[in-house]
């Protein structure tokens, strides 16, 4: 039954960590368009739980997206310079939709397990019922 | 008649395998997204069960005697079809395949069991 039970911590360590994921790519294509915004993204680690001897994950902290930032052509924008560009943000959509698919598939397939685990122990409990 | 305790007692070791197989299948699915990580898995049942024979032990002082409990240990899944660029292992579908076998031996195990204790019970006679 202990078993059963860490399953549903493992599971559930991976359902927060997709989740977290997921909000950071909702945060980047809420900025798509914000002068000056890099990318957020986070990175994923395996981290072994001392209680349960189980490999659960946890999430690293926030990385911000290092590459320049795109010079738009606007002379018509506020924040443009005395060339007429002003900086851009680093989102590209196509790439966060591709993540939060992942993410999303990810977290659908941790949930499955997570159901699944429950059924088990629920089949488990049914015994003593009965 | 002094069969049955065997059967319980096999339906309970299938079941308790199940139950560490369901831990690594979790493990395996919530990393599926670390690079480097390799898939892994648990030795099947009737491996594990002819294997766990245990010796003959005739006192309870014998070595071995008590070794019906043994741990599992899992091992990397050497079969992986294919890794993906960031070094990764875990394929979804494969797991989704052994999360519904798992399921299906737990089911099993537990049917056993509760039908070896209707058998137990009716040869009490309640």
């Amino acid at each position: 039954m202990s078993d059963l039970f860490s399953s549903f911590s493992i599971a559930a360590s991976g359902m927060e960590a997709q989740a977290r994921r997921l909000r950071h790519v909702s945060e980047n294509i809420s900025n798509a368009d914000t002068p000056g915004y890099r990318r957020k993204t986070v990175d994923f680690r395996a981290e072994i739980d001392r209680a349960s001897g189980t490999t659960q994950v946890s999430v690293g902290p926030v990385q911000l997206d290092p590459r320049a930032l795109p010079r738009i052509y606007d002379p018509g924008h506020a924040l443009a310079d005395e060339t007429g560009f002003y900086d851009g943000s680093t989102v590209d959509l196509m790439i966060e939709i591709a993540d939060a698919r992942e993410a999303s598939r990810s977290y659908d397939a941790n949930l499955r397990v997570f159901d699944q685990t429950r059924q088990m122990a629920q089949g488990l409990l049914d015994l003593l019922r009965r | 008649m002094f069969d049955i305790p065997e059967v319980m007692r096999m339906a309970q070791g299938m079941a308790r395998h199940a139950a560490a197989r369901q831990v690594v299948i979790a493990e395996n699915i919530a990393q599926s997204d670390i690079p480097g990580y390799r898939a892994r898995d648990l030795p099947e049942f009737g491996k594990v069960h002819a294997q766990a024979r245990p010796m003959s032990a005739t006192r309870p002082g014998h070595l071995g005697a008590g070794a019906q409990h043994q741990t599992l240990s899992a091992v990397i899944d050497r079969t992986a079809p294919a890794r993906a660029p960031n070094g990764n292992t875990v394929s979804l579908e494969r797991e989704m395949v052994r999360t519904a076998q798992n399921r299906q031996s737990h089911d099993m195990a537990l049917a056993v069991y509760s039908s070896a204790r209707g058998i137990l019970r009716t040869a009490l006679g309640r």
